[in-house]
């Protein structure tokens, strides 16, 4: 069991002071008594590896990084989880997937490499693509959640849409890639190494044959994974990656903003775990939401470091706790005043509408939702 | 799984029919190969008595803790096996049966290879699903030996003598102070002419003489709860008395109703409720018989379809054509002098002797006109008469309204309250006529009468006694096994989206309040008959289905696709499907092509669902995922589903997953749904045929080389 060791070792674990602090600001364990990060921690520092390796709350976690963030030993807890989930998995242990896997399946099917999807059909015309470029933009799997999730009407291709209309509108025509894959974050982040290695693989390559200088995404999973997370397993992608938010700050002076569109609305912004606390990027939405006149950005109490997280993640063990951190995160917004929630996730999107879907949530924790990028373009003067 | 797996695997011989085409030797050697399986034998006759003394003595011998019976179809022979399991200790549902004989052998004879090939991934298939399972004990209703019947008309009166001379309890509740129903404004009732007051008499007479009949008239049912075999009822008796009502409560085990129904009075029609020579064909029997008051009336002008078969009512009533020619013939018979003319749009009369009476009325003169838009007015009918294309008009002192029968204005009420379905026009309809006819999905509940649809007298009492034959039987059984593979929900899991309640066609599910900021999801175990719907519309996994569990299917998916010696060698060429069949459609359809040994490629490998419903979208991806080139799912035809409506469930899933696949590059033809009946043998031989062809012509799916149990795997490490 040397690949447990390792990872903790490399997840410095065995720093644990047992203070507690990550057990007392964890979302699931204030909902989950028998969830403690601290005990999961200490099970592995005292060798009880059968223990860690069969415990099935290893697949509660959400991997948010609130635990992280305040851990004062430096304890990487979400990148332990990670990497232990990889070692359950090779004993047979697996948390449960929502909606029966599909998800997965799609992902893994993906790996081949015979794979010739179809999945450019959505581009409209008087968007702007090309084959060959300095931009890159990188859907994400947009296209395959509007086709599984029909009942809760999405529509997260609307992100990718107004992505390239937003870039359009600041003189760039993005390369578009007709067989881009899945980035892998779900695999990664479930303890499905391999597979994800195959899609890193496939994904490089077919991204170094743009001759593309610079990547661009709007999906904070995508960011992280294409980003950090390659190099790491995979190989360098040799260009910059940026989120399309951090495109958008840094363009936001060229932004000439529809005067008619500029009406009082008060808005409010849920930084996502991928986008805040994993990558530090915090201000750029912000810069974006504030550029834009009549708007009036009202922050929920728990924000940047310390927002909390829409609740589910890589699709895994979505139960009763996703759903209560979801209507607790929702009725946080609302009570802010605002009239908008704004996201720059789809996952935190999808989930958040999920669970305003459902029959019996209450009216204070329904609240408008709209990613950053249909926020700015919605508000685009026409040129 | 703590405990190591030790699995039995005995594949039968059936005389030649198996190993006839199908090199069994050869079977038994490869999956003595997996190391989960402690033992492999091969059997000549499986079912017979050597053969099951055999399994018996192996499953003690070698401790084995699963069983697989490789052989003929579960349809017929699981039962017995179940048992051998049982007689040995070992839980009858661990064991699998895998079909090498109908859905092999005898439809793939022509190549032994191809059969035994696939007789072997099958076989593997089983295993796999084997390892998976989980004892389950079966749960029982204790039964309540008595019988509820609402309503004392000549259905409800029938039903409950039939029960009470076999000896059941019966609780009769009628809400007015007598019995009778309809009946009592009656004359005679055609065509026996039998008196109707004095039937009505008898009845009741015989009623409260019979000890094991409890009568409340007076009576409205208040509540109902519970399930068949058990139902908790209140009474009031002294309805509509205020504070001299007293409740009455009570259980029984079965539920009968017979509420009948009404008339409809034409207010408004044809000056209907404006004097006393407009009356309905009802209020001219109670006239005939009970109150002479044709001292005036020279010609009497009958209406057919009054108030029926019109925008607002389009069905036919049944009864009232016969009941005119009736009433028609008996008017003229006592009243020679009384010209009695009838307006008819069509005339129904489907009873033989009803078709006597036209004859009979004509030789008595009635006069017969195929009216088209009859108006009244200053006396006179005027209308166009079909048969002769001209205008006409009779003058009438007395207009006879034949009106239709309408539900009872409680009808609502007991539907809400039985939680049984309700028609557009208030009648209870049977939902499946086919398999339960006058029962519901809850099945200790009954209808019978004109509660159902419009009938005779005749049929209502046929029908009365047809459901307390069958309460009889149901009641004299002590206790009843429970479906036992049903869903259950794993609370920690459930988000209260309420989507199992949603789909669940059989009100077995109820969600839970004081579970906190959202109810759960709760499955009742007496209601549910396990079509798996509501684990497919689960989409945290909370619902799982006992011995249905997406772990067992992704197990049998995966092993499907999984390299079978030989056969793997040129698996580019024949294209690999994989179909779900359900038991009662698809599955038995399979069978039947067996049975007629139609021959079709051996590419198919099957997967048995209980209903289509319970075939998950993942499962059709992770078919693909694991290197199907096609995905078939073969269900009951619309209107034939054993658990409602599971296969149009399933109908718009699937349909859901195309534009997905097409995503993907997947072909959209390469999933197939199809509605095959049980009896569609050669359309299911036919079936595969094509499909297989037309997969051929598509090419390999694109994902065969990813599948772990691929040769060609691309990542083989």
């Amino acid at each position: 069991m040397s690949a447990v060791a390792e990872t903790i070792k490399r997840t410095k674990v065995n720093y644990c002071l047992e203070c507690g602090k990550c057990s007392s600001i964890c979302p699931i364990s204030l909902l989950n008594e028998e969830y403690t990060p601290r005990h999961l921690v200490r099970k592995a520092v005292m060798g009880d590896v059968e223990g860690v390796l069969k415990d099935g709350l290893l697949w509660s976690c959400l991997t948010c990084r609130m635990c992280n963030e305040r851990c004062e030993s430096g304890v990487l807890y979400a990148e332990f989880v990670r990497d232990i989930r990889i070692a359950a998995r090779r004993v047979g242990e697996e948390g449960t997937h929502a909606h029966s896997g599909a998800l997965q399946s799609l992902m893994r099917m993906m790996t081949s490499p015979e794979l010739r999807q179809n999945r450019l059909d959505w581009v409209p015309r008087e968007l702007k693509i090309s084959n060959q470029g300095e931009a890159l933009y990188f859907v994400g799997c947009l296209p395959y959640f509007d086709g599984f999730f029909t009942d809760l009407k999405l529509n997260t291709l609307q992100i990718a849409k107004d992505s390239i209309k937003i870039l359009n509108y600041l003189g760039v025509e993005p390369v578009l890639m007709p067989n881009e894959r899945c980035c892998g974050h779900d695999l990664l982040w479930t303890g499905d190494i391999e597979n994800f290695k195959r899609l890193a693989q496939q994904n490089i390559e077919e991204i170094k044959r743009t001759g593309a200088k610079r990547l661009i995404t709007s999906c904070p999973e995508c960011y992280n994974t294409l980003k950090d997370q390659y190099p790491k397993y995979v190989g360098e992608l040799g260009m910059e990656v940026i989120h399309v938010s951090e495109f958008l700050a840094g363009n936001i002076n060229s932004i000439t903003q529809e005067t008619q569109r500029a009406q009082q609305l008060k808005v409010t912004y849920q930084d996502p775990c991928r986008l805040g606390r994993f990558s530090g990027i915090y201000e750029e939405p912000r810069k974006a939401i504030t550029a834009l006149r009549g708007v009036e950005l009202r922050e929920m109490e728990r924000n940047r470091r310390d927002a909390l997280c829409c609740g589910t993640s890589g699709w895994m063990n979505c139960g009763t706790y996703s759903k209560q951190i979801q209507l607790a995160r929702l009725k946080e917004a609302k009570s802010t005043g605002a009239d908008l929630l704004i996201t720059s996730c789809p996952k935190c999107q999808i989930h958040f509408k999920c669970a305003m879907n459902d029959r019996s949530t209450p009216d204070e924790a329904k609240i408008e939702i709209q990613d950053l990028t249909t926020f700015i373009a919605n508000r685009l003067k026409e040129s | 799984m703590t405990e190591e797996l030790k699995i039995g695997v005995f594949v039968c011989e059936c005389g030649d029919e198996i190993s006839g085409s199908i090199d069994v030797a050869k079977v038994v050697g490869e999956v003595s190969k997996n190391p989960t399986v402690a033992i492999a034998r091969r059997l000549r006759y499986g079912c017979s008595k050597d053969g099951l003394e055999e399994i018996r003595n192996t499953i003690r011998k070698q401790n084995l803790n699963r069983m697989v019976v490789a052989g003929c179809s579960p349809r017929t022979h699981e039962p017995i096996f179940r048992r051998v399991c049982e007689e040995t200790g070992l839980n009858r549902f661990l064991f699998e049966m895998v079909n090498i004989r109908d859905h092999c052998s005898w439809v793939h004879s022509q190549s032994k290879k191809k059969a035994t090939e696939k007789a072997i991934a099958l076989t593997r298939m089983g295993v796999a699903r084997v390892a998976l399972l989980e004892p389950r004990e079966p749960t029982h209703i204790e039964i309540t030996p008595i019988a509820l019947i609402i309503g004392g008309g000549i259905a409800g009166m029938t039903s409950a003598l039939s029960l009470a001379k076999q000896g059941v309890l019966v609780k009769l509740i009628e809400k007015e102070s007598e019995l009778g129903g309809m009946l009592r404004d009656h004359g005679k009732i055609y065509p026996s002419m039998t008196n109707a007051a004095e039937l009505i008499r008898a009845k009741t007479k015989s009623i409260k003489e019979n000890r094991n009949i409890q009568l409340f008239t007076k009576a409205k049912v208040s509540t109902i709860s519970g399930h068949m075999g058990d139902y908790h009822v209140t009474v009031n008796v002294g309805a509509g008395l205020g504070p001299a009502q007293k409740a009455h409560s009570f259980r029984v085990g079965a539920i009968i109703i017979a509420t009948g129904a009404n008339i409809l009075k034409p207010k408004g029609i044809f000056g209907y409720g404006k004097g006393k020579n407009v009356i309905t064909q009802f209020q001219l029997e109670h006239r005939l018989y009970h109150a002479s008051q044709f001292e005036n009336i020279k010609s009497v002008v009958m209406i057919q379809c009054v108030g029926a078969r019109n925008e607002e009512r389009p069905y036919c009533s049944r009864i009232c054509c016969m009941t005119a020619l009736k009433n028609a013939v008996l008017l003229r018979e006592s009243y020679p002098k009384i010209e009695v003319s009838i307006l008819f749009r069509d005339l129904q009369t489907a009873h033989i002797l009803s078709q006597e009476d036209i004859n009979r009325a004509r030789g008595l003169d009635v006069k017969f006109y195929k009216a088209r838009s009859p108006k009244i007015g200053n006396g006179r009918a005027s209308f166009y008469d079909e048969l002769s294309g001209k205008d006409k008009e009779i003058p009438h002192d007395l207009l006879v309204l034949s009106t239709p029968l309408i539900a009872q204005p409680n009808a609502q009420m007991l539907s809400g309250l039985l939680k049984i379905p309700i028609d557009e026009f208030g009648f209870l309809p049977d939902p499946q006529v086919k398999l339960k006819p006058l029962q519901f999905i809850d099945t200790g509940i009954y209808v019978c009468g004109t509660a159902h649809w419009p009938a005779t007298v005749a049929e209502s009492i046929y029908q009365a006694s047809g459901v307390a034959a069958r309460v009889s039987s149901l009641l004299s059984k002590s206790r009843i096994e429970c479906d036992t593979l049903i869903a259950e929900v794993n609370e920690k899991l459930c988000r209260g989206c309420e989507s199992c309640l949603d789909v669940c066609s059989f009100g077995a599910i109820a969600m839970e309040t004081d579970k906190g900021e959202f109810n759960l999801s709760r499955v009742n175990p007496f209601l549910c008959k396990g079509c798996g719907a509501c684990a497919v519309a689960c989409p945290t996994g909370a619902m799982s289905m006992h011995h249905y569990t997406n772990r067992q299917f992704f197990a049998q998916i995966d092993a499907a696709m999984a390299p079978a010696g030989a056969y793997h060698q040129a698996p580019l060429l024949e294209p690999r499907i994989l179909g779900f069949c359900c038991l009662w459609g698809g599955y038995a359809s399979a069978d039947l092509a067996g049975a007629s040994r139609l021959q079709y490629p051996s590419n198919l490998k099957i997967i048995r669902v209980d209903c289509s419903a319970r075939v998950d979208p993942a499962f059709i991806l992770r078919a693909f995922e694991v290197g199907a080139d096609g995905v078939l799912i073969a269900s009951c035809p619309i209107g034939e589903c054993h658990y409602q409506d599971g296969n149009e469930r399933c109908q718009k899933l699937s349909e859901k997953m195309k534009p997905l696949l097409s995503l993907l590059g997947i072909e959209p033809e390469r999933l197939r749904m199809e509605w095959i009946g049980a009896d569609e043998g050669e359309r299911f031989a036919q079936l595969i045929k094509e499909f297989s062809a037309k997969l051929e012509k598509l090419g390999p799916s694109p994902f065969r080389g990813i599948s772990p149990y691929a040769p060609t795997n691309v990542f083989k490490e």
